[in-house]
């Protein structure tokens, strides 16, 4: 593999964070669906909340993580909120968002310059495959619930 | 040498004034010392001088009684000779006594003793002294024959007791007055005395507390400046990014070491910690006993040191992570390997009495090298996948282009399945099946390149195999499994298509170059190369004549196709038609096969292509035979067929009549290529033969579009 590539080690750290920030709120941990290389069709149109973070450094690109309504609903019961307004609804998915930045911070040290998280609602066509041919896409699943994580990054040294 | 001199240099210089000054000190307490003894030897002998000027007080006094009694004894009858005894002795030792101070000489002492003494100085004494001869003279003279006598007359005594009478007094006053001169001038000598040792004491306290303020002064700029010393040490030691210590003989680390230390060797660490216990945590055991050794030799002192740096076996240290609790690790990337570079240096104490400085310390300096070696492994990552591409190339240039193009595009739908296949998994969860499926589709890929000679192809297959079968033998398969599959995937995918891209970008060169050629000569030459390339993989002899006067004036579509079709059928010529050498002798053949390419103009815009071999031309049970080994006929369906279908059949995909499989041949994809070729051109194709004479293909075709 080309030492540039993005490795299994580094997919890992993306999605242990998304998978333990839901066992840490709800006791019960996302489970890998599966891992493939995305295309054009890669993210289901019906996934239209989006938490999005980009990064610079030693990597270049973006990670975000996109679902249904339904899971954010129930992330927000699972944190004690009731108001489940657009606001909150985007703020949760932040908040997912944030989690990745955090472990990816964790792992890469300071050389990973990570944004502030950006939160979409709606068709995530204008974020896609802004660096890589076919990102890497790992789906996920949370109490029934479908999610996923696309991993458009590159390594640059 | 005028290095050691320099420093000594500038230390007598720093101390100086304090030397010169300490010195002025000495000089001035052996000069109050000196003035001392001297003034007091001088008021000694002065302090004598009173006393005997004293004494002549006393004395002239008792000459004057020892006179009076001896006319009152003298009067009754009876003198003494006691009297006149005293007189004499009293008399002498005035007169002794005065000679002394007038002119110097000897005299008794207060003591009894002989002492000589020197003429006294001074106008009043001299004057005194003078005054005091005038009156001592007679009366001296007068006294004389008193004491000469046993028995002096009295007119004798009476003359004498009258001079006394009137002179005796003035006498005693006069050695008075001498007596406060001479004690005068002891109190003046006393005075210069508490003078001289006031002033001495003075400069001298002067000087001290000039030494002492100097020395105060130099200890405190001195404090200072160990302090500044300390306070950059200690700046230095926070701020160096490198692991630095100094290694005792004992093994131990120095009072000081660099803050970064704990953090370069990924262990926690302080001063006075035994450095290869640390070390034997870090790595393996060999390394550990090859350090202990080196650091011995480094102390050892016999070797040089330029040379045992060359022998650091430490210089590229692997570190593992130190055991729970005590490492100290980087956060970021804790999954890479650490690598540390210790270089050291001997530091020399002073020199032993056989004049050798010996190597008291080593100075330890440890480089975090993780990202050289990291970059030295990337650079060796990148050639050896630069050289895995160029032989993909070239190994796909081997290839006829259609071939490689359709190997590619094969390879391409493989992955598109194995994606689809992990994209599908998310709704199955069925894993292992998806693993299995996987599994076929890589090893039909490396199959397939494998019989391509696609080395890069099959090692790159190979390697995914290897991921797959691990996952495979996994109990209880899960979706995060799937984690290891994408990266793969993706370097395959990304493999492909720059080999695609430059593969393209070559033969477009090549066919660029075709059909640009003014006439068909470069055509004509083309496959003469190719001929004789292929010839000479298959070990045989062949001339190519081409005639092909009209490609030039071809359109570029039918020109491309028809130069695809001319490289399959001079292949088949040389692969399947044309003998061996040895073969073709005994057939009284030439040795050489040839191959003869023609292109007709028939009308306007038809034309007629061909290609003639002299060669063993197409044996219907040849054909039968590849049919069998095919596994699609049995062998009666196979010798049912007549001449005409089994000519047909070799046009068919997976159909070769050669019974080795290799870069030329073996595959059936020739022929297949020519008949798709055809029939895009909308052409015909005819196969004339006669066993052991010729093989010729004709296509008919039209240049109309």
């Amino acid at each position: 593999m080309n030492n540039k590539d993005i490795n299994e080690v580094e997919l890992r750290v993306f999605i242990t964070a998304v998978t333990e920030y839901f066992q840490a709120l709800a006791g019960e941990p996302a489970q890998v669906r599966s891992a493939y290389l995305g295309t054009d069709l890669s993210v289901p149109q019906s996934y239209d909340y989006t938490g999005l973070i980009t990064i610079s450094g030693n990597y270049r690109g973006c990670v975000y993580f996109s679902c249904r309504q339904v899971l954010l609903r129930r992330l927000l019961v699972c944190m004690g909120e009731n108001d489940h307004s657009e606001s909150n609804l985007l703020d949760a998915v932040g908040e997912v968002a944030n989690t990745i930045s955090g472990n990816a911070r964790k792992h890469f040290g300071a050389t990973l310059e990570i944004s502030v998280p950006v939160t979409i609602h709606g068709p995530t066509e204008s974020i896609r495959a802004a660096v890589r041919a076919r990102p890497f896409v790992i789906t996920i699943d949370w109490l029934g619930q479908a999610a996923i994580v696309m991993i458009d990054l590159e390594r640059l040294v | 040498m005028e290095r050691t001199k320099q420093p000594k240099r500038r230390r007598a210089e720093r101390y100086r004034r304090i030397i010169i000054a300490i010195g002025l000190f000495i000089v001035l307490d052996l000069i109050v010392l000196a003035a001392t003894l001297f003034l007091s030897h001088q008021i000694l002998e002065d302090v004598a001088t009173v006393n005997l000027a004293g004494r002549q007080r006393m004395l002239s006094q008792r000459i004057a009684k020892t006179i009076y009694a001896a006319e009152a004894e003298q009067s009754t009858a009876q003198t003494a000779n006691g009297t006149l005894s005293e007189l004499k002795a009293a008399t002498a030792l005035f007169d002794s006594t005065l000679r002394g101070f007038t002119v110097g000489g000897g005299t008794l002492g207060v003591n009894g003793q002989e002492l000589r003494i020197k003429a006294l100085e001074g106008e009043a004494p001299r004057n005194i002294l003078r005054r005091a001869a005038i009156l001592w003279t007679p009366y001296v003279a007068l006294i004389d024959p008193l004491t000469g006598e046993i028995t002096p007359a009295a007119e004798t005594i009476r003359k004498a007791s009258e001079y006394s009478k009137i002179n005796s007094n003035k006498l005693l006053d006069l050695m008075n007055q001498l007596t406060a001169a001479l004690e005068e001038n002891v109190a003046d000598k006393t005075d210069i005395l508490r003078l001289v040792q006031i002033v001495g004491v003075v400069l001298a306290l002067a000087n001290f507390a000039f030494i002492v303020f100097k020395l105060i002064g130099r200890l405190r700029a001195q404090d200072a400046l160990v302090k500044q010393q300390q306070r950059e040490n200690a700046q230095i030691f926070a701020t160096i990014r490198d692991g630095l210590f100094l290694l005792h003989p004992d093994g131990m680390i120095g009072s000081q070491m660099s803050a970064s230390l704990p953090t370069v060797i990924g262990k926690r660490v302080a001063p006075g910690d035994d450095f290869l216990s640390v070390l034997e945590t870090l790595v393996p055991e060999k390394e550990h006993e090859a350090a202990k050794e080196y650091i011995s030799l480094l102390f050892g002192d016999r070797v040089k040191e330029s040379l045992v740096a060359s022998l650091n076996p430490l210089s590229q240290l692997e570190l593992r992570a130190a055991d729970g609790g005590g490492d100290v690790g980087k956060e970021a990337d804790s999954s890479a390997s650490r690598f540390v570079s210790l270089q050291f240096s001997r530091v020399k104490g002073e020199k032993n009495e056989m004049g050798v400085r010996q190597t008291t310390h080593l100075l330890v300096t440890v480089h975090d090298v993780s990202e050289r070696v990291r970059l030295i492994q990337a650079v060796k990552d990148a050639e050896m996948r630069a050289q895995e591409e160029i032989k993909g190339l070239l190994d796909l240039l081997e290839l006829e282009p259609a071939v490689s193009r359709r190997f590619l595009n094969d390879t391409e739908q493989s992955l598109d399945a194995i994606n689809d296949a992990l994209r599908g998994a998310g709704q199955t969860r069925d894993y292992p099946s998806t693993i299995s499926e996987i599994f076929r589709r890589v090893h039909h890929l490396k199959g397939e390149a494998a019989a391509h000679s696609l080395s890069l192809f099959e090692t790159l297959a190979h390697r995914f195999e290897n991921i797959l079968s691990e996952l495979r033998d996994r109990p209880n398969l899960k979706g995060e499994d799937l984690l290891a599959i994408p990266p793969h995937l993706e370097d395959i995918y990304s493999r492909t298509a720059k080999l695609r891209s430059l593969a393209e970008r070559m033969t477009s060169k090549d066919a660029h170059l075709t059909q640009n050629a003014a006439s068909g000569h470069e055509f004509g030459y083309m496959l003469e190369a190719l001929a004789e390339k292929v010839a000479i993989n298959q070990k045989k002899k062949v001339r190519v004549t081409a005639d092909v006067p009209d490609f030039g004036s071809l359109p570029d579509s039918k020109a491309t196709m028809l130069r695809d079709i001319a490289i399959q059928l001079v292949r088949n010529a040389v692969v399947h038609g044309i003998e061996a050498t040895n073969e073709r002798v005994i057939s009284s053949k030439t040795e050489s096969g040839n191959i003869h390419v023609t292109l007709k103009r028939l009308e306007a815009d038809k034309f007629e292509f061909a290609v003639r071999d002299d060669g063993r031309g197409v044996i219907p049970d040849h054909i039968r035979e590849s049919l069998v080994k095919s596994g699609r006929y049995s062998r009666a369906e196979a010798d049912s067929l007549d001449e005409r279908t089994l000519v047909m059949k070799l046009f068919e995909p997976g159909i070769s009549t050669s019974p080795t499989v290799d870069s030329d041949a073996g595959r059936g994809v020739g022929l297949d290529v020519v008949a798709e070729k055809v029939k895009i051109m909308g052409a015909q194709i005819r196969l004339g033969s006669r066993p052991n004479i010729y093989t010729q293909f004709s296509v008919t075709f039209s240049s109309a579009a």
